[in-house]
């Protein structure tokens, strides 16, 4: 049975994602060292969570990697982030399925559980379908 | 009229006798409810709890303006959305879903749940199922697939909801 899981989380817009740390291969600062992988920044993929505010340039990236970017190598990509970025033991009880109608209904196809964490919700982000997304993304620059 | 009290006394017991509710008479348990300015409710059988509408609610990025956020309910993280604009109510004059008097209905429905912020619950009664009419004819289409009936409560018109017809309009993506 499995009583954590450890995850990658992030800051964006003051909303908290995470992603199963299995799938982080490394970790990397934009300014000093860019892999020679595509880099998608993440809030090119997540619907407008503040229309208001505007996008900040990723200051850090996490290369992840999904079979199903196809562009790459090994087809591992980079994530660009502008916020915030630790790693976390979270406990298995803090972590929920995705209620059924907000299943149905997300905008963003990633969201893939949810977990409140020391009074702050973490939306846990499924990491095939974000490459997915960054893959059509990239694609269609 | 009459002058005589004891008389008027009797008058007043008959036709309060007359008042008093047939206990054979089948009721429906109904939870009353403000919600963009309008009365609304439904069966009891539909909603599980009510909480304060003070209760932490957090957002949650990618979905629908109609999606408030999640809440925690002892341990189990429940949806809570807002039914404003699939009925089509206003919410303007300062967001008065956030009043201090808002409450949270967890409702089941069409094999699901979630909870459902309203402006203010007004009463959970039993009544009469004979006090319930039918939707009149010139109900707003918008209303029509989910009212299932019309309450006069203390006065107030009550719209009476299909909370299963609600939840599957939104999984359609209504609202």
């Amino acid at each position: 049975m499995i009583s954590s899981l450890a995850v990658v989380v992030f800051s964006h817009q003051q909303h908290w994602f995470g992603l199963e740390s299995s799938f982080v291969r490394a970790r990397g600062l934009c300014s000093l060292h860019r892999r020679n992988l595509p880099l998608v920044p993440f809030s090119a993929l997540l619907p407008e969570v503040e229309s208001d505010k505007k996008p900040l340039e990723p200051k850090e990236w996490l290369q992840l990697s999904a079979a199903k970017i196809g562009t790459g190598a090994g087809g591992d990509w980079l994530l660009g982030l502008a916020g915030e970025v630790d790693l976390l033991e979270l406990p298995a009880s803090c972590i929920s399925i995705l209620p059924p109608l907000l299943h149905e209904r997300r905008l963003f196809s990633p969201i893939q559980a949810l977990a409140l964490y020391q009074g702050r919700l973490i939306t846990l982000l499924n990491c095939h379908e974000l490459a997915a997304m960054a893959s059509k993304i990239d694609l269609d620059q | 009229m009459t002058d005589s009290q004891l008389q008027q006394l009797l008058e007043e017991r008959q036709q309060q006798d007359q008042d008093i509710v047939d206990v054979d008479e089948p009721v429906i348990k109904l939870v009353i409810f403000d919600l963009g300015q309008r009365h609304f409710a439904f069966a009891g059988h539909s909603v599980q709890e009510v909480l304060p509408g003070s209760e932490p609610v957090h957002l949650v990025p990618g979905m629908p303006a109609s999606v408030e956020g999640v809440m925690n309910v002892r341990g189990d993280i429940v949806s809570v959305i807002r039914l404003h604009d699939l009925l089509q109510l206003s919410t303007a004059a300062g967001m008065p879903d956030k009043k201090a008097t808002a409450s949270i209905l967890l409702g089941q429905g069409a094999g699901m749940h979630s909870g459902l912020r309203v402006d203010q619950l007004l009463d959970v009664v039993d009544v009469p199922e004979s006090q319930i009419q039918p939707a009149p004819e010139s109900l707003p289409d918008h209303l029509r697939p989910y009212v299932t009936g019309l309450l006069d409560f203390d006065g107030l018109a009550v719209t009476l909801l299909d909370l299963d017809a609600i939840f599957a309009a939104w999984l359609r993506g209504k609202g």
